[in-house]
C-alpha cells in the first residue's frame, strides 16, 4: 500500500495531476451532467480503484489512500482542475465512514470491497415526501419478524437512483419517545421483492433524482448498522461528514473555473466592475479553504465535525451559487441559450445555474443549516433543531 | 467558540500561550472599556505613554523581538494572537504603531540597533506615508534627503502617522539621491512640526512637517533593502490588525447574543425570532472565515517566511477582517436597537474603533484590488 502522505503536497499535487492528465478519459472532460450515468463513468471509477485512488477519506487499512486534510484538498483541486466529473461516490464519502465507524466486522468485509469494485452502488434513503428538512418525522417503518424486518414507506430526492444497486436508509424502529430516538439505519438490496423505484427529472432536463417505493420488504436483522433505535446518532454523524464533503471548496472552484474561462475568452477582465465582484468571490472561496482545512484537521486528529461544520456548507453552496449568478448575469443573452447545455466541454452559464441551485437544499437546506447553527452553536433562545 | 487560538498552531506553542497568558493576566486588571472611554480625545500623550508602559511591563513590546536581541524570540505571527487579546478588550494600548510596525521595521532590516532602542524602552513610531494608502515604492517619495555643508537635511511631510504623539523617536523614509532610506528623527528637534488628528475612535494620528538637520549616524538604512523592509513591516502590521479587528468583532458578536438572549420584547426573547437567529448566524460565519484564515496567516508568519506568502495574507487578512468586522458592527447596533446608537453603551467604542482600523494601512478595497493585481488567476493556493 502506498503511503501517499511521505510525499510533500508539491509531489503529491505533481503525482495527481500526472495521472489525471494520463488516465482520464478526454472525451468525459468537463461532462454536461452534474452526476453523469454509471455507464458513462464506470471506466474511470475502475482505473481509479485498480490504482488504488478510488478513496482519499478512507484508511489505508481498508483500501484507501488515508490521506492528511491538505492533501485530500490538493486530490479534489487536481479533479477539478481537469473537468472530472463525478462518480458514483455516495458508498465512499457516506456509506464507507459510517460502516468503518459503526458497522460489524462482518458488514465491512462484506460491503466495503465491494464499494471500491464498483460491484455495489450505493444511494441514501433518508428524505421522505413529509420528512425533508424536518428528517426525524419520518414514517418509514421496519417491523422485525423473526431474523428480519419488514420495512414499509417511501423515499425520494434519492441521487444516484438510477443505477444503483443498494440503499441504506433510515426507518423508524419505535413509535413511543422522542422521534429522534426510534430510528435505525438498515441496509437494503434494492433488488428485493417489493421495492419499486421511479426517476425524477430535475430543472437541468436530466432523470438525477428518483423516488423509491418500499412495500413489505424483508431485510435481514443483520444488516442493521449501528444499534437498534441509534440510527438517528449515526446519520446525524454522517451528516456532518456529509457537510464537511459538501463544504468542500470543489462546488464552487469548479464555478470559479468556468466563470474564469468564460472571462477570459469575452475579455471581461478588462472591466474593472467586473475584476473587482470577482475578486470578492474568488476570496470568498480561496478563504474558505482555510476553514475547510481545519475541519478536514479536526476529523483526522479524531474529533467529529462538530455542529460547526454547518456554516461550511452554507459558505461554500452559496458562493458555488454567488459564482454562478455572476456568470449569468455577465454572459447577458447567451445566458439564456439552452443549446450548450448537453454540449461536453462547452461553457454554459446556464449549465452551472442549474446545477448550483439542489446545493442549498439537499443534505439539510440553508434553512436548515441556520436553525441547526442557531440552537447548537449559538445556543440562541427557543430556536428549533 | 470565537477565539483564534483554536484556529492557530503558533497560539498552542507553550512560549507563545505563556506569553498569551501575560497579556490576559494584564488585561484583567484593566478596564479596557472604560480606560478607552476616558481617555477619548484626550489632548495629550500622557495616556498613550502609561498604556505602552503597561505592555512594556508583561513583556509585550519585545515579544517578537529575536532572542539574540534581547527580546522573546516568538515568531512575528504572534502579534497578531496579542493583537487579538487587546482588539477584544478595547485596549488602547498602542500596540500596533509602536510594537508591531517598528519591530518589523527592525526584523526585516535585521537592525541591531533598532532592537535595542525597543527593548531599552524607546517609544518609536514609523512615518512613511504621504497620501492616501499605497505600497512603498509604489509612489515617488516626495520627502527627501539631501546633504550639503551644513550635512544631512530632512524635509518633507508624512501623513497619517499614527503613535507619532507618544513617541520618543519616529523612523521616517526618505528619498535620498534616488535611492531610500529610513532616518531616526526625535520628535523634540526643531524644525519638526505635528499636527494632531483625532479620529474617529478617539485616538489619533498625526500630520508631521520636517524640515531638520540630521547626522549621518541617524540614517539608519539606505539603499534597495529600505522599500522591502517597510513593506514587510506594514504587511506583519496589516495581520497583527486584522487580529485586533477579529477580536473586536468577536466581542461585538457576543454582545449582541447575549443581548438577543436577554432583550424581551412580545413576551420573548427577541432571540427566538428566526429572522434574527439567521441574521446572527450569517455574522458567525462570516466571523468563523475571517477566524480560520487570520490562524492560517498567523501560523504562516513565520520569521524567514518567504515576503510573497506574507504580503498576500497580509491583504487577505485585512480584506476579510475589516469586512467581516464591519458587518458585524453595524448588524450589532441594529439588533441593539435603541440603545446600540447610544453613546453610553460600550458597543459604539468597539464599532468606531474597527472602523479606523480598517481604513488605516489600506482597506478592504484597496487590498483586494492589490490581491487582483497580484495574483490575477486568483488561484493561488488553490491550483
Amino acid at each position: 500500500m502506498k503511503d501517499w502522505n511521505a510525499l510533500s503536497d508539491a509531489d503529491f499535487r505533481t503525482e495527481i495531476r500526472a495521472f489525471v492528465e494520463k488516465d482520464f478519459p478526454p472525451h468525459l472532460r468537463n461532462h454536461p451532467r452534474r452526476i453523469p450515468r454509471w455507464e458513462t463513468t464506470r471506466e474511470w471509477f475502475l482505473t481509479l480503484s485498480a490504482n488504488g485512488m478510488l478513496a482519499p477519506n478512507w484508511p489505508a487499512a481498508y483500501g484507501g489512500m488515508g490521506l492528511s486534510a491538505s492533501k485530500m484538498i490538493i486530490y479534489f483541486e487536481e479533479l477539478e482542475r481537469w473537468g472530472v466529473p463525478r462518480i458514483y461516490d455516495m458508498g465512499l464519502y457516506m456509506l464507507g465512514p459510517i460502516l468503518i465507524r459503526h458497522g460489524t466486522d462482518a458488514q465491512k468485509s462484506e460491503y466495503l470491497p465491494r464499494i471500491l469494485s464498483g460491484e455495489h452502488r450505493w444511494a441514501q434513503g433518508y428524505s421522505e415526501p413529509d420528512a425533508g428538512s424536518d428528517l426525524a418525522s419520518l414514517r418509514t417503518t421496519a417491523v422485525p419478524d423473526g431474523d428480519h424486518y419488514v420495512i414499509n414507506g417511501q423515499k425520494t430526492w434519492t441521487t444516484f437512483l438510477d443505477d444503483a444497486t443498494h440503499m441504506f436508509l433510515l426507518a423508524r424502529t419505535r413509535k413511543d419517545g422522542r422521534k429522534q430516538e426510534g430510528l435505525t439505519i438498515f441496509i437494503l438490496n434494492l433488488d428485493s421483492p417489493g421495492v419499486q423505484r421511479r426517476l425524477i427529472t430535475t430543472l437541468s432536463g436530466h432523470a438525477e433524482l428518483g423516488e423509491v417505493f418500499l412495500d413489505n420488504v424483508r431485510v435481514p436483522a443483520a444488516n442493521i448498522v449501528g444499534p437498534l433505535h441509534g440510527g438517528w446518532t449515526a446519520a446525524k454523524d454522517l451528516l456532518e461528514f456529509e457537510r464537511i464533503n459538501n463544504g468542500s471548496p470543489k462546488l464552487p472552484l469548479y464555478a470559479l473555473n468556468q466563470l474564469n474561462a468564460y472571462a477570459r475568452a469575452r475579455g471581461l477582465f478588462d472591466d474593472p466592475a467586473f475584476r473587482d465582484r470577482f475578486t470578492r468571490l474568488r476570496l470568498d472561496l480561496q478563504d474558505q479553504y482555510c476553514a475547510y482545512r481545519h475541519f478536514c484537521n479536526r476529523l483526522k486528529s479524531g474529533r467529529t465535525p462538530g455542529p460547526e461544520v454547518s456554516m461550511l456548507k452554507l459558505w461554500s453552496t452559496e458562493t458555488y451559487q454567488r459564482l454562478s449568478e455572476l456568470f449569468l448575469e455577465v454572459a447577458g443573452e447567451e445566458g439564456v441559450e439552452a443549446d450548450l447545455l448537453d454540449v461536453a466541454g462547452s461553457l454554459s452559464a446556464l449549465r452551472l445555474y442549474y446545477r448550483s441551485r439542489p446545493s442549498t437544499i439537499y443534505s439539510g437546506s440553508s434553512e436548515v443549516q441556520r436553525n441547526l447553527l442557531a440552537k447548537r452553536v449559538l445556543k440562541l433562545p427557543g430556536a428549533r433543531p | 467558540m470565537f477565539s483564534l487560538t483554536e484556529a492557530s498552531a503558533l497560539a498552542r506553542e507553550p512560549e507563545v500561550a505563556a506569553a498569551l497568558d501575560a497579556v490576559d493576566r494584564y488585561l484583567a486588571g484593566t478596564s479596557g472599556p472604560a480606560r478607552f472611554r476616558a481617555a477619548r480625545n484626550s489632548p495629550d500623550a500622557v495616556p498613550d505613554r502609561e498604556a505602552y508602559a503597561g505592555l512594556a511591563e508583561v513583556g509585550v513590546t519585545s515579544a517578537i523581538v529575536p532572542e539574540e536581541m534581547g527580546g522573546s524570540g516568538l515568531a512575528p505571527g504572534a502579534a497578531a494572537l496579542i493583537a487579538e487579546r487587546l482588539g477584544r478588550a478595547l485596549a488602547r494600548e498602542p500596540f500596533i504603531e509602536n510594537v508591531v510596525l517598528p519591530v518589523g521595521l527592525g526584523l526585516a532590516l535585521s537592525s541591531r540597533s533598532l532592537m535595542d532602542a525597543i527593548t531599552k524602552g524607546e517609544i518609536l513610531c514609523v512615518a512613511w506615508q504621504e497620501g492616501p494608502f499605497a505600497r512603498p515604492g509604489v509612489t515617488p517619495v516626495a520627502t527627501r534627503l539631501e546633504r550639503d555643508g551644513r550635512g544631512l537635511r530632512l524635509s518633507g511631510r508624512k501623513r497619517f502617522v499614527m503613535g507619532a504623539r507618544a513617541s520618543s523617536g519616529m523612523l521616517v523614509l526618505a528619498e535620498i539621491e534616488g535611492s531610500h532610506a529610513i532616518a531616526s528623527v526625535p520628535p523634540a528637534t526643531a524644525g519638526v512640526a505635528r499636527q494632531d488628528k483625532s479620529l474617529a475612535d478617539g485616538t489619533c494620528w498625526s500630520d508631521i512637517d520636517f524640515d531638520v538637520w540630521l547626522k549621518e549616524r541617524d540614517v539608519i538604512a539606505r539603499g534597495d533593502e529600505v522599500v522591502p523592509a517597510l513593506s514587510s513591516a506594514i504587511d506583519l502590521a496589516n495581520i497583527a490588525i486584522a487580529g485586533m479587528l477579529y477580536g473586536l468583532q468577536s466581542r461585538i458578536l457576543e454582545l449582541t447574543l447575549e443581548y438577543l438572549g436577554t432583550r424581551v420584547q412580545f413576551d420573548q426573547p427577541i432571540g427566538s425570532f428566526q429572522a434574527l437567529q439567521h441574521r446572527a448566524v450569517d455574522l458567525y460565519t462570516h466571523a468563523q472565515i475571517a477566524r480560520f484564515l487570520i490562524g492560517e496567516a498567523v501560523d504562516s508568519a513565520v520569521r524567514g517566511a518567504p515576503a510573497h506568502v506574507l504580503e498576500a495574507y497580509a491583504s487577505r487578512t485585512k480584506a476579510r477582517a475589516s469586512d467581516s468586522g464591519q458587518r458585524i458592527a453595524k448588524e450589532g447596533i441594529q439588533m441593539h436597537g435603541g440603545i446600540g446608537y447610544s453613546d453610553e453603551y460600550d458597543l459604539g467604542l468597539y464599532v468606531k474603533r474597527i472602523l479606523v482600523l480598517s481604513a488605516w494601512l489600506g482597506n478592504a478595497d484597496w487590498h483586494r484590488r492589490h490581491l487582483a493585481a497580484i495574483d490575477p488567476l486568483g488561484d493561488g493556493g488553490m491550483t
